[in-house]
C-alpha cells in the first residue's frame, strides 16, 4: 500500500500542533512579562508620589 | 512538588530544550531511516511512532492532573492547582494530536475517518473533559473557586484513563491493543521497539518542557492580577 500523503498529513498536523502551541505560549509570556513590568514600574511611581506628597 | 520559584527551572530548562530537540531529530531520523518499513500497512505505519508517543503523553498529563488535582484539594495550595492546570493544557495539545493522527492513518487501513469504537469514543469523552477544564479557567473569575470545580474535573477526567486503556479488552474494539506492553514486543521488530521508545522519550522531555514553561506563565499571570490589585487598592485609599 502507497499512503504517503496521509504519513506527510499526520506529520504536518504534529508538528504544526506543537509549533503552534509553543508560538502562542512563547507570545503570552511575553505579553505577559511586559504587563508585569508595566505594573511593577507603575507601582512605584505611585509609592514614590504618594511619598513625596 | 511543583515550585513557585522560578530560578530552578530557568536552570535546567534550556539543558532540556537542547536535549528535547536532539531527541525529536533523533526520533525522526530513526523512523525514516532506521525503523523497518511494516509488511501489512506499508509507509503509513510510520504514523505510529508519533500517535503512540502522543497517547503516551496524554495519558501521563491526565494522570498528572489527577495527582495536582487531589494534591490541591488535600493542601489548597496554589502551586498544585497551576500544576495540574499547565498538565491538562499540555494534555489537550498531545489528545488532539492523537485524534487527529488517528483517522490519517485509519483511513488507509480501516477504510475510515471514524468509527465509534470504545477506545476512540472514551479518548474523544477525555478531550472533551480537558477542554471544558480550560473553558471553566476561562469562564470563571473567581481563581479559588475555579480551582476547586477545576479539581473535581480533574479527577472525574482522570477516571476515563483507565477505562480508555481496558477499552480494546472490555470491548469489542478495531483498535489494536497495546501491543508494546505485550511479551516479546507483540510483533514489533526491535529497530521498531527503539524508534518508538526514542520518540516516547523525546516527547516526554518536550513534555516536561511546556509544563515548565506553561507554570511559569502561570505565576506571572497570577503576579500581574496581584499587582493589578494592589495598584487598585492604593488607588482607594
Amino acid at each position: 500500500m502507497n499512503n504517503l500523503g496521509y504519513l506527510v498529513a499526520a506529520y504536518a498536523v504534529v508538528w504544526a500542533a506543537l509549533f503552534f502551541y509553543l508560538w502562542r505560549l512563547n507570545s503570552l509570556c511575553r505579553t505577559v512579562e511586559d504587563d508585569v513590568a508595566r505594573l511593577e514600574s507603575r507601582l512605584g511611581t505611585e509609592s514614590d508620589n504618594s511619598a513625596t506628597a | 512538588m511543583p515550585n513557585n520559584d522560578n530560578t530552578g527551572s530557568k536552570r535546567f530548562l534550556p539543558a532540556m530544550i537542547v536535549v528535547g530537540f536532539f531527541g525529536i531529530m533523533s526520533a525522526i531520523c530513526m523512523v525514516f531511516a532506521y525503523a523497518p518499513q511494516e509488511r501489512v500497512m506499508g509507509i503509513v505505519q510510520k504514523i505510529f511512532y508519533f500517535h503512540v508517543s502522543s497517547a503516551w503523553i496524554a495519558f501521563l498529563a491526565f494522570f498528572l492532573v489527577l495527582v495536582g488535582s487531589v494534591a490541591y484539594l488535600w493542601t489548597r495550595n496554589a502551586k498544585w492547582d497551576r500544576f495540574a492546570h499547565s498538565s491538562d493544557e499540555v494534555g489537550v495539545v498531545f489528545t488532539t494530536i492523537v485524534l487527529l493522527t488517528g483517522p490519517l492513518w485509519g483511513k488507509p487501513v480501516w477504510g475510515g475517518w471514524w468509527a465509534w469504537d470504545p477506545r476512540l469514543t472514551t479518548t474523544l469523552i477525555l478531550w472533551l473533559i480537558a477542554v471544558a477544564y480550560l473553558l471553566i479557567r476561562a469562564f470563571v473569575d473567581d481563581r479559588d473557586q475555579a480551582a476547586r470545580y477545576c479539581a473535581v474535573l480533574g479527577i472525574i477526567g482522570a477516571l476515563d484513563l483507565p477505562i480508555i486503556h481496558y477499552s480494546v479488552e472490555w470491548w469489542r474494539s478495531i483498535h489494536p491493543s497495546p501491543i508494546v506492553l505485550k511479551k516479546g514486543g507483540g510483533g514489533l521488530t526491535p529497530e521498531m521497539l527503539k524508534t518508538l521508545f526514542v520518540s516516547m522519550g523525546a516527547f516526554t522531555i518536550l513534555f516536561v518542557v511546556l509544563v515548565t514553561v506553561r507554570m511559569n506563565l502561570q505565576a506571572m499571570r497570577e503576579k500581574a492580577h496581584d499587582l493589578r490589585r494592589l495598584i487598585g487598592q492604593r488607588r482607594s485609599t
